[in-house]
């Protein structure tokens, strides 16, 4: 596969792929669009590696999904990374956050792993096969945290 | 709440990316620069398995030179060209710790070499 076809795969994935970083970095466009961009050129890089074993949207999403892991990691560790975000205007990150606080509000209270086996779930539809592949955890797992996180939801979006 | 419910209330939500062509434009100039990354990668990669293939052949080279001179050395000594053997493993064991530390350092030299290849491919 040459570049322009990789980013015709790419054209087709990266909606998605965006609006699920972009939930998970809790509205941020800056650190989403860096962790998205950062998981295509990894995908670039080792595409070799990808045997087909699942589809090209599931193979990005899980790497997507690790180096979000990864920046949550560094994110906790202390390490201090002056992105993008950090000249972004407050008024635009506010307008984003409130026009989706319902959303926003809704996940906040579930961990990580619920969030995201949550928002592929939910969001983008995808099935219980899928997200185990993407997040690297068994069938049984992405059972539970859909179970507790749903039953988190419940509670919320009723209260709402 | 039901799942239809749960589902309805992602898919009012679902946020919409901005500006998708210049994420493609930005996502383009990271690819270039891993590409660029990688040749070089690639490059160093090749130099450091050509100059552990030099160094095995240097190695062996000076190994061989080495034994070569043990025999030949003992065999003018005899004046013949033939090698008694006899003289030979007796001249030999003069050396006997130079050549328990030759062998086997020549041995761990090819191990290393096998390995970093193995590694490298």
């Amino acid at each position: 596969m040459d570049k322009e076809q990789f980013l015709r795969a790419i054209k087709d994935v990266q909606e998605p792929l965006r609006r699920f970083l972009l939930v998970l970095c809790r509205g941020d466009v800056f650190k989403a669009d860096d962790i998205a961009q950062d998981a295509c050129v990894k995908a670039w890089v080792s595409f070799e590696k990808f045997r087909g074993a699942s589809s090209f949207s599931t193979w990005i999403f899980r790497i997507a999904y690790n180096c979000w892991c990864d920046r949550r990691y560094d994110d906790k560790s202390g390490t201090v990374e002056l992105s993008a975000s950090d000249s972004s205007p407050d008024a635009d990150r506010a307008d984003r956050a409130f026009k989706y606080q319902d959303l926003y509000s809704a996940i906040d209270q579930l961990n990580p792993s619920e969030k995201a086996a949550i928002l592929l779930y939910y969001m983008e539809d995808r099935d219980i096969k899928e997200i185990s592949t993407i997040m690297g955890i068994p069938h049984g797992s992405v059972k539970s945290l859909l179970s507790r996180g749903r039953s988190k939801l419940r509670i919320k979006l009723q209260t709402q | 709440m039901n799942d239809k419910e749960i589902t309805k209330f992602f898919h009012d939500n679902r946020p919409v990316p901005e500006d998708p062509g210049t994420y493609l434009v930005g996502l383009s100039a990271r690819m270039d620069a891993a590409e660029e990354i990688k040749m070089l990668c690639e490059q160093s990669r090749k130099d450091s398995r050509r100059a552990l293939l030099l160094t095995f052949i240097l190695g062996c080279l000076s190994g061989a030179f080495v034994i070569s001179l043990v025999i030949f050395c003992q065999n003018n000594m005899g004046g013949a060209f033939g090698i008694n053997l006899s003289e030979v493993f007796g001249f030999l064991k003069q050396f006997r710790t130079a050549i328990l530390i030759l062998v086997p350092s020549l041995g761990m030299l090819l191990g290393y070499c096998l390995w970093k290849a193995y590694e490298n491919t």
